[in-house]
């Protein structure tokens, strides 16, 4: 192709060398295994609780995203067997096997089965990033390596060979990743506290309302809820430090150092509430979200 | 996948990647694709009150309006839910469990609507039921979770589906503990073993 600019110091040059650096195929390739491995160990453990789900009675359905198209829940054995084929798919799709067909029908079958999840009155926001995160794999040339794929095209699995798509891959992710995070700020800041939020007034009573829902409902809650409760200066500082990850995250993707000590923050900030409220965002306690900040992989300077 | 502009076998080349065509399409595309993911916040436009109904209202999967955390709940709480009585009328919380799947923001999601929709006699009618199952399942031996919580749960009579408000200051309050609320409205009860009916009654 030709090429549009050979002058390095030029600011397109510099951005697409930040935003799709030419690096190796191994690079997408880590991110397609640690996101699915995740996503198999996370899909799989809640197998029953899904198949459960898909038994409710009609009068619960409240379709979003993609099944509004259903103005009725499916029939639970055709909602069980969507489900499985999710599942064996994204297995597929991670191993590298026929990437190019496996990789966009896994994504699609994801978006399917944890928004009919999400369809029975109640929005759960743990299972986003990871969605998108496999949406980018699938539709993307994630597996030329580490991936059956590559084994039979190339006879290795680690391709030698520099691409400014795969070192895209990383950024379409984090592209992903801060939007969650943005939009949960401005939510913070767009709430009737308004900036005051920062405070931490409004996480405080959120927290205490947790811990009230989780034992009317029979179930413990976290004892550093109660134990915090009247530490006023710590949820100040919580909220200070919350906005400041959150409507800060648009940086991290300008610059390999600042997104890493992003992901280090926003993680920390996740034990936190795993901590406190005994929320789990697994994707993210786990670590594996941020994985994309750590790109892997030599590139081209 | 080999690209026009790929690299290939081997060692890094000496001189530096050009910018192509493709690059700027795919800088296009990161745009529009941070543009989808970012249309929630449209939700966000207005005044407060409209953003206050429109963030819950339009929260969706996977793109989402994430309006957890930004409630200004002004140091207390409403909850929907069911409480059991023993003989002796010693109040015991029910575990989410009995009402349905899928953890306990959903069915409190899900006994909230059912509340406001006028069906609090089916929700104590279900938690009545599942109480009697267990009943006959037995299983309350072992150290189990759920060995534990059939034990407790083993000597209700009754169940209330209430609307309580609790104040976060004296719910967190040093002392003992006590997860009673301020004020609560009985909405339906049911015996075990029985049918329920309506109610509408203040008990504190």
């Amino acid at each position: 192709m030709k090429p549009l600019s050979q002058d390095t110091n030029s600011l397109l040059h510099r951005v697409v060398e930040t935003l799709r650096p030419a690096a190796q195929p191994v690079r997408p390739a880590v991110l397609r295994l640690t996101t699915g491995a995740f996503t198999i160990w996370n899909n799989l453990r809640r197998r029953s609780m899904f198949h459960k789900l898909n038994r409710q009675d009609a009068s619960q359905f409240d379709p979003v995203g993609p099944v509004r198209v259903l103005r009725r829940p499916l029939p639970p054995r055709v909602a069980n067997a969507l489900y499985d084929a999710a599942q064996v798919t994204n297995i597929v799709a991670t191993l590298g096997i026929a990437h190019r067909v496996s990789g966009p029908v896994n994504a699609a079958l994801q978006l399917w089965t944890l928004s009919y999840r999400n369809s029975w009155g109640m929005i759960l926001h743990n299972d986003n990033m990871a969605l998108m995160h496999q949406l980018v794999l699938g539709v993307t040339p994630s597996a030329d390596a580490l991936s059956v794929d590559a084994l039979v095209r190339d006879k290795t699995l680690t391709p030698q060979r520099f691409d400014r798509d795969y070192g895209g891959i990383p950024t379409a992710m984090n592209i992903a990743t801060c939007a969650v995070y943005v939009i949960s700020g401005v939510a913070k800041v767009r709430s009737p506290q308004g900036w005051k939020w920062a405070t931490g007034n409004t996480l405080r009573d959120q927290i205490a309302a947790d811990a009230v829902r989780k034992e009317v409902f029979g179930t413990q809650a976290p004892e550093a809820a109660r134990r915090l409760y009247n530490a006023r200066g710590f949820f100040t500082m919580a909220g200070i430090g919350a906005l400041a990850i959150e409507l800060g995250a648009p940086l991290s993707i300008v610059n390999r150092r600042w997104g890493q000590v992003f992901s280090v923050a926003a993680w920390s900030m996740h034990l936190g509430i795993r901590y406190i409220m005994g929320i789990k965002f697994p994707y993210n306690t786990s670590g594996v979200s941020y994985v994309p900040y750590f790109p892997v992989g030599s590139q081209l300077a | 996948m080999i690209t026009p502009h790929s690299h290939s076998p081997g060692t890094k080349p000496e001189t530096a990647v050009p910018v192509t065509a493709r690059d700027l399409w795919a800088l296009a595309g990161y745009t529009a694709f941070a543009g989808v993911l970012l249309a929630p916040l449209r939700h966000y436009v207005g005044k407060p009150k409209q953003v206050r109904r429109a963030k819950f209202k339009h929260d969706s999967f996977p793109l989402s309006t994430y309006p957890m955390f930004s409630t200004n709940r002004k140091g207390r709480i409403i909850v929907p839910h069911v409480v059991g009585l023993t003989a002796e009328g010693e109040r015991i919380l029910l575990h989410h469990r009995h009402y349905g799947t899928g953890g306990l923001n959903q069915v409190r999601k899900q006994i909230a609507r059912g509340v406001r929709g006028g069906h609090a006699a089916a929700i104590a009618q279900r938690y009545a039921d599942s109480l009697a199952a267990e009943r006959q399942e037995g299983r309350v031996n072992g150290s189990s979770a759920g060995a534990i919580r059939r034990r407790r749960e083993a000597a209700v009579v009754s169940v209330l589906v209430v609307r309580s408000r609790f104040i976060f200051a004296d719910y967190f309050s040093a002392g003992e503990h006590s997860t009673l609320p301020k004020e609560e409205t009985v909405r339906a009860r049911c015996v075990v073993g029985g049918t329920a009916e309506l109610v509408e009654e203040p008990t504190a």
